[in-house]
């Protein structure tokens, strides 16, 4: 098993500053990412453990996103998908937004206020559920959910190996235009 | 309305009788009046219990509809009409409430003067029901992803051959055929959510949204907020299924208010739950509150193992990236392991081995070393001959006795110590052995 990922596509970097703590706590991989192709990647290994932050925009054309959101719970259902939106909506079109992005696959929808203990608590909940279902292990139980665990005849020296794989990387983006 | 000259208590000077103000305060219509420059100076009882503003507070409001106006003020404002010195009648949003749940219509009674205008007296009424909101549409390419991604969720994922998968299916096409609340139950990574969003997809549900809640993964305050909170995701009718993902997790309370939410009739959704261990279990390690239990437990469909799907293959491998299928000794291979973790193990396997595989049919050599030599050690004959127990015991018999002599520089009285036994017991089971004084140097 590879390191748990916290992987954020966004706009502002806002969310990914939000969880940089959080991310180094758990030694866990925080990849702010700026394109739908970087995180099917990021998401290629077979036994990868994460949790995905989707920033949306209501009523914007832009489909990329919940287009990414229906791919994901496609090809990968065992990643947690949370759409978060920083646009106020009236009660009845969050609720219409939020049955619609569920239904596409999304384990939560977040709209404002967004605050820092609403991100950490929902990405740290569904990142110790992932890891769980993924790895058929209690992440509570074992002294560190980053520790590679064995996978199908897949060796955990890799991981062990690349010292750099345990350090959270810094918040520059790596597919920085 | 002081600066017209009235007494006190609200009584005309010199005018004897019922002072105006005890009168309208008695009454439970809300009331209030306003001078010509549009200054609260009088409110009611009623008008303080409809607001929850005491009259001191108010007295002396502006009542305009600029754009630095408070939502109070706005409500009471006269109408162009009421400006114009007739009477008026205007239905407002009430302040304080949340926009378009409660209304106000505001009348206006202008109070003319022999010489000028003394103001309004106004009266509010309480409109009950609920006005429709102003939603926008979802976008339309947003109807169509929904509907292109649930098209995937069909039976024929849970076909196969397997007699006993085919009661298990009938089972489930008879549950969405219904509304009852549905229970799967089966261990880690079988499909249960999957099966739901298959039952989902054929109910008459269909067209509301499919909502799972992972209550293992989703702290209780943010569950409570997406099926509580205003704005919740069960309001306005968009939820088809609401699916619990093992929601024994949950605190009690939160089971309990699941459990009313569940018999309420103001939400119309299909509920459905999930776990490991049935409901019966869980309530009986006082995991599951039993009054949750009753009201999403009422069909349990327990899920088959997957030894028992294999013949669904050949639709998984399609759906997992290789539909060109897998030869008869990688099936083998794919058959002798346990797959602790269910289709979700079998799902990375699949989806790994064919990018091995790289567009040809899966065989033996793409699936992981592990589950290979698991197989080979399966398939290795289980018959093993085994020594004679007398063989054995000799061989340990010779061993220990060789090592006393060298210990003891082969002084055999000292052996013989060493291995707690007499001289000339030890004599004779060299020679029994055939040790000789030669052979043991």
């Amino acid at each position: 098993m590879r390191l748990p990922q916290v992987i954020v596509w966004e706009a502002d970097g806002w969310m990914a500053r939000q969880l940089r703590e959080l991310a180094a706590e758990h030694r866990w991989l925080l990849r702010p990412v700026r394109s739908a192709q970087r995180i099917h990647q990021l998401l290629s290994p077979p036994d990868v453990c994460a949790v995905c932050l989707i920033q949306f925009e209501p009523w914007a054309d832009r489909r990329e996103p919940l287009e990414l959101i229906a791919q994901l719970h496609r090809s990968q259902p065992d990643v947690a998908v949370v759409a978060v939106s920083d646009v106020k909506l009236s009660e009845a079109e969050r609720s219409a937004w939020t049955a619609a992005l569920f239904d596409l696959g999304a384990r939560y929808v977040l709209f404002p206020p967004l605050t820092r203990p609403v991100l950490e608590d929902l990405v740290s909940g569904l990142m110790l559920a992932v890891i769980r279902r993924t790895v058929g292990v209690d992440p509570a139980l074992t002294s560190a959910a980053s520790q590679p665990a064995g996978g199908l005849g897949h060796s955990s020296a890799a991981a062990s190996d690349h010292k750099d794989d345990h350090e959270p990387i810094d918040l520059v983006d790596e597919d920085e235009p | 309305m002081a600066e017209t000259g009235e007494g006190k208590r609200g009584r005309p000077a010199g005018r004897p009788g019922l002072s105006w103000r005890s009168f309208f305060q008695q009454t439970t219509r809300p009331l209030f009046v306003l001078s010509a420059t549009r200054r609260l100076r009088y409110v009611n009882a009623a008008w303080e219990a409809l607001t929850g503003q005491p009259a001191e507070q108010v007295r002396g409001l502006v009542c305009s509809r600029r754009r630095h106006s408070t939502a109070l003020a706005a409500a009471l404002a006269p109408t162009p009409e009421a400006l114009a010195g007739r009477p008026d009648r205007v239905r407002r949003p009430a302040p304080q409430t949340r926009p378009g749940t409660v209304w106000w219509d505001v009348s206006f009674l202008p109070l003319p003067a022999p010489e000028g205008f003394y103001g309004w007296l106004g009266s509010i009424d309480v409109i009950g029901e609920k006005a429709a909101p102003v939603v926008r549409k979802l976008p339309v390419f947003l109807a169509e992803l929904r509907a292109r991604h649930n098209q995937q969720f069909q039976w024929d994922w849970l076909e196969g051959d397997d007699i006993q998968l085919e009661l298990w299916l009938t089972q489930l096409r008879q549950a969405a055929g219904t509304e009852v609340p549905l229970w799967l139950i089966g261990p880690t990574g079988s499909g249960k959510e999957t099966t739901a969003r298959i039952v989902h997809a054929a109910s008459s549900r269909r067209h509301g949204a499919f909502v799972a809640v992972d209550c293992m993964g989703l702290q209780p305050y943010l569950i409570e907020s997406l099926l509580f909170a205003p704005g919740n995701v069960l309001e306005g009718g968009h939820t088809g299924t609401l699916y619990l993902k093992s929601p024994q997790v949950l605190p009690r309370d939160l089971q309990q208010r699941l459990a009313e939410l569940c018999h309420s009739r103001s939400v119309s959704v299909r509920w459905m739950a999930g776990s490991e261990q049935p409901p019966l279990e869980l309530v009986q390690a006082g995991q599951l509150l039993p009054e949750l239990a009753t009201a999403l437990a009422v069909w349990p469909v327990p899920l088959p193992p997957l030894a028992a799907r294999w013949s669904c293959l050949h639709r998984w491998l399609e759906l997992w990236g290789n539909p060109l299928g897998v030869d008869e000794a990688a099936l083998a291979v794919l058959q002798s392991w346990p797959w602790p973790r269910n289709l979700r193990e079998l799902r990375q396997v699949l989806r790994e081995a064919s990018q091995h595989a790289a567009g040809q049919p899966l065989r033996r050599e793409h699936l992981p070393l592990t589950l290979r030599l698991h197989a080979e050690h399966a398939s290795a004959p289980t018959e093993v001959t085994l020594p004679s127990l007398d063989t054995v015991l000799q061989t340990v018999e010779k061993q220990m006795i060789q090592l006393a002599l060298r210990l003891c520089r082969h002084n055999q009285t000292a052996a013989a110590e060493r291995l707690g036994i007499l001289r000339n017991r030890l004599l004779r089971r060299m020679e029994a052995l055939g040790l000789t004084a030669s052979n043991t140097q």
